[in-house]
């Protein structure tokens, strides 16, 4: 349990310095074993959890109803640069379910505005839910 | 074309546009308490919503970079990742007319089978009590039909009794007699029963009674079962008064049954250790007695400026083996106004209820007590203290002198009078007749075994003859001299049938 927690503390350390900026991986990784010390063989259980955190935080996925111009997807990236900040990697998919309109997801929030959400809106409300 | 009318009048006022929705994502599972990352503007007491899982959440613990929620529903389903969304929402429940007769779980949802549940208003499950200003001394009775209750720990509308004793010495008894006496009272309350960590069984064979005295019609259930999550357990109690409040604000009478919350300090107990809160006495959390206190500050006796509603509370705790001393008993018993205390060793000499009238009491209730009663029960408690007193000094002696044994006898024939059968709660006038029998028309002259058949032949021959006394007494809630005078009669002519005790 706490083995657990520190290594988390590390990964996550190690995502925030990787996501500021710094390009010299080799380097952090290198001062990263030097900060361990004896812990060193927290290593792979730190990079593995790192990799998890840099998936799931690092990324933002948008799902759109049909291929758009490159004009709009840059209009999304703007917004999802307000929402999440720059160096994300941002992720288009296609799902043709949406029937118009797109869905941006990440860590924090759900942008909805797509056709199906409008749909399932009008349900809930006709179903008395709220 | 009315299909389509009634459609529209559905999705009046729904406003279609990009929604930002704010999402957070289970880290751990522990027992029924989720930790969430994310949501980062969760408000306190907020639902959250499990989307994959299709179950609701309650955000009680916000720290730095985790929300603490406990589950409400099943905790299976849940699983490592799954996303989590705020609702918006602080908890609320569902309240009015339509839950009236039925049985519900702390969320509002129907366990009875009998359909769904619409109700027109939700109203958040925490809110603060009334304040002073909008407060008015306890002033109506609250009549149980239980003579010994109403005669020593008269409860008022508004007030909060306590009932405590061990287990299995009929606490529950006591309030479910109330609840089916408030059937032909004036100005009927709402009755709501919260079964807090009760057995499946017992619940139902409580609605079952509740159906067959007419008194489920006036009534709602709100069950939390002992292998439901422990958040539901904390939940009903709040889910009760929530219900209650609805009534007492609208200026009409509500009584709430808790039965019972050393179940929900429990749960809570529970909760508070997986959500990492420091445990104190006995392991319970710093806040227990927050948690009591301000659920029962919700009952109070509004005043006339808004509506003149009650709720009146009725919280039950067990304790174990007669130890009153211990942490959530004392803290329950300073919390109410007065407690009805039930001892183990008067319910194995058969005297049912087994009201310990020494430890009980009613700090507000004699102020709501009708004239009728108060003349009723004037010496009633002298005469008992007397009793008491001698009872036990009269163990070690044989030579008693004759004043001292009528004392022994008018008491141990008062305490004879106000045994009663469980589910036979009494109309207050019949209530007032035999307690005004039992002090003031000496029946210590009775036999002993005669006792028992005095008060049914009492009633019988007050019918028969007289009916009219029971009417004044019920329409002028007083017993005037010249009643008095007729009951002395009607009394002396029953006694006489069965024949004087030198005889």
């Amino acid at each position: 349990m706490k083995k657990e927690k520190e290594v988390l503390y590390w990964a996550r350390a190690l995502f925030l310095v990787l996501e500021e900026g710094e390009k010299d991986e080799e380097k952090v990784i290198k001062n990263l074993i030097l900060a361990l010390g004896k812990k060193n063989y927290l290593i792979p259980a730190i990079i593995k959890k790192y990799k998890r955190i840099k998936q799931k935080e690092g990324k933002v996925d948008v799902f759109i109803a049909e291929e758009i111009s490159e004009e709009l997807k840059a209009k999304i990236n703007r917004k999802v640069e307000e929402l999440e900040g720059k160096n994300k990697i941002i992720d288009y998919t296609i799902d043709k379910d949406l029937i118009g309109g797109f869905q941006i997801k990440t860590k924090d929030y759900v942008v909805k505005a797509s056709i199906k959400d409008a749909l399932t809106k009008i349900k809930n409300r006709a179903y008395g839910y709220n | 074309m009315d299909i389509i009318e009634k459609f529209k009048k559905q999705l009046e006022g729904i406003e279609l546009k990009a929604e930002l929705e704010e999402t957070g994502e289970v880290i751990e599972i522990k027992d029924v308490v989720a930790k969430i990352s994310g949501l980062k503007n969760v408000e306190n007491f907020e639902l959250i919503f499990f989307e994959e899982a299709n179950t609701y959440g309650l955000a009680l613990n916000l720290e730095e970079f985790e929300v603490g929620a406990v589950i409400l529903g099943d905790v299976t389903k849940i699983r490592e990742g799954h996303i989590v969304k705020r609702t918006g929402s602080v908890f609320s429940i569902n309240v009015g007319e339509e839950l009236l007769g039925r049985v519900v779980d702390p969320l509002g949802n129907p366990i009875d089978g009998k359909g769904e549940i619409k109700t027109k208003q939700r109203l958040p499950l925490e809110r603060r009590g009334p304040s002073v200003m909008d407060r008015q001394p306890v002033s109506e009775p609250l009549h149980t039909g239980i003579k010994i209750v109403d005669a020593l720990t008269p409860i008022g509308r508004g007030q909060r009794q306590l009932i405590i004793g061990d287990k299995g010495i009929g606490k529950t008894a006591v309030a479910i007699d109330a609840i089916i006496n408030q059937k032909n009272e004036k100005d009927r309350p709402v009755c709501i029963y919260v079964a807090c960590g009760q057995k499946k069984s017992k619940v139902k064979r409580l609605v079952k009674t509740l159906e067959d005295n007419g008194a489920l019609d006036y009534s709602i259930i709100v069950a939390a079962f002992p292998d439901d999550p422990a958040s539901f357990l904390y939940l009903a109690p709040f889910a009760g008064v929530t219900m209650g409040e609805y009534f007492r604000d609208k200026g009409e009478h509500a009584l709430l049954v808790y039965d019972d919350l050393t179940r929900q300090a429990w749960a809570w107990r529970e909760i508070s250790l997986i959500l990492r809160r420091p445990p104190g006495r006995e392991a319970y959390p710093g806040d227990v007695f927050y948690l009591h206190s301000r659920l029962l500050e919700r009952a109070a006796k509004l005043s006339s400026e808004k509506g003149e509603g009650s709720l009146t509370a009725l919280p039950i705790i067990e304790t174990q083996a007669g130890d009153i001393s211990g942490y959530i008993p004392t803290n329950v018993i300073s919390i109410t106004d007065g407690q009805i205390f039930l001892d183990s060793n008067l319910f194995r000499k058969e005297q049912k209820p087994a009201m310990d009238i020494g430890a009980s009491v009613s700090r507000v209730g004699s102020h709501a007590q009708t004239k009728a009663m108060k003349k009723a029960c004037g010496s009633l408690k002298l005469n008992l203290t007397q009793f008491q007193e001698l009872e036990r000094f009269s163990e070690f002696t044989e030579e008693l002198d004759p004043d001292t044994k009528k004392i022994l006898e008018r008491g141990k024939a008062i305490i004879e009078i106000l045994k009663q059968e469980d589910l036979k709660p009494l109309s207050f006038e019949k209530e007032a007749v035999i307690i005004y029998a039992a002090t003031s028309c000496s029946i210590e002259d009775l036999k002993e075994e005669d006792v028992g058949s005095f008060q049914e032949k009492l009633f019988e021959e007050i019918q028969i003859t007289k009916p009219e006394i029971f009417e004044e007494i019920k329409n002028t809630r007083d017993i005037s001299d010249i009643v008095k005078k007729e009951i002395e009669d009607i009394v002396n002519k029953v006694k006489e049938s069965y024949g004087s005790k030198s005889s």
